[in-house]
């Protein structure tokens, strides 16, 4: 019976992995003395489908037909396209006898995106605002 | 009469001369049309409250150079001294809009200073910002980031945080 119910849970979780379209992206760059010293882009399917208003941000050419691959190859674009949206920025300068030590992250927080791909273009919808 | 005559032509003549016929902006060309700040007021704060409903634009550069190892050809190193250098505008961005918080600290040990510290930090969010300028130039890259705001807003926003804010 355990099984049963074990086996019906993951096919709904697969099911709902299917159904989902909805990606997250984020991104976060860390500045060390006006160097960068990490950079981090996110790309990745939602678990749930949410039902809210999407609104069309921007479109990229794109030539694969999947879309995580899309996403990851058009890194680049996709963080100059993001980074006039909204981030969140901290900066620290740390003098330490007389040594100064400068360090600042930028992060994008994880948005939900209804990708489309159609004719080599992604359209690239943000929901929920 | 000849006289008059002669002053009456030089008169028209001059005014020929000085007038200049009304020039139109053509949308398709790059020029800008000469617009008359005659009527623009400026926009005063006083008191933290603007004289007029305005919105101010902010602008900070920010500069980033390439890292001394780990990018592996000219144009990552390019790269990555762009994303450095917008990283920076924005915290340069960061400081004016919301300003610095300062800690410091030095320890003192029999009249002696054994350490000095100071901490000038700074977290906010931005929304909007655009890139106005860039440029590399001599292994340093800049980038001129704006952001417009309301400044009657953002003096409430300003208030509300330090009435949340436990110092």
């Amino acid at each position: 019976m355990n099984g049963i119910n074990i086996l019906k849970t993951l096919l709904i979780i697969t099911v709902i992995n299917l159904s989902a379209k909805e990606i997250f992206i984020s991104f976060q760059y860390k500045v060390k003395n006006y160097r960068l010293s990490f950079s981090h882009f996110n790309c990745a399917y939602a678990m749930t489908y949410e039902n809210s208003n999407k609104k069309l941000l921007f479109t990229l050419p794109c030539n694969e037909k999947d879309i995580i691959k899309c996403c990851n190859n058009n890194k680049d674009k996709i963080v100059d396209k993001l980074i006039a949206k909204k981030v969140i920025i901290f900066s620290e300068d740390n003098l330490i006898n007389n040594s100064l030590n400068n360090s600042a992250k930028l992060t994008f927080l994880p948005h939900r995106f209804d990708i489309i791909i159609k004719n080599s273009v992604a359209y690239f919808y943000i929901k929920g605002e | 009469m000849k006289k008059l005559s002669l002053i009456a032509g030089m008169l028209v003549g001059g005014l020929l001369f000085a007038y200049q016929p009304p020039t139109f902006y053509d949308e398709s060309s790059n020029s800008k049309p000469n617009i008359s700040n005659q009527n623009k007021k400026p926009c005063i704060i006083e008191n933290n409250v603007p004289n007029k409903p305005c919105i101010l634009k902010i602008e900070a550069t920010g500069v980033g150079v390439p890292p001394c190892n780990g990018a592996c050809s000219v144009a990552q190193a390019k790269v990555m001294a762009r994303r450095a250098a917008i990283v920076d505008a924005y915290k340069a961005l960061a400081e004016k809009m919301y300003g610095i918080k300062v800690n410091g600290r030095d320890t003192v040990k029999n009249m002696i200073l054994q350490n000095s510290n100071l901490r000038a930090y700074v977290n906010g969010l931005i929304r909007g910002a655009i890139i106005e300028e860039e440029d590399y130039k001599n292994g340093v890259y800049s980038v001129v980031l704006s952001v417009k705001l309301d400044p009657n807003e953002w003096n409430k926003y300003l208030k509300n945080a330090a009435n949340n804010y436990s110092y």
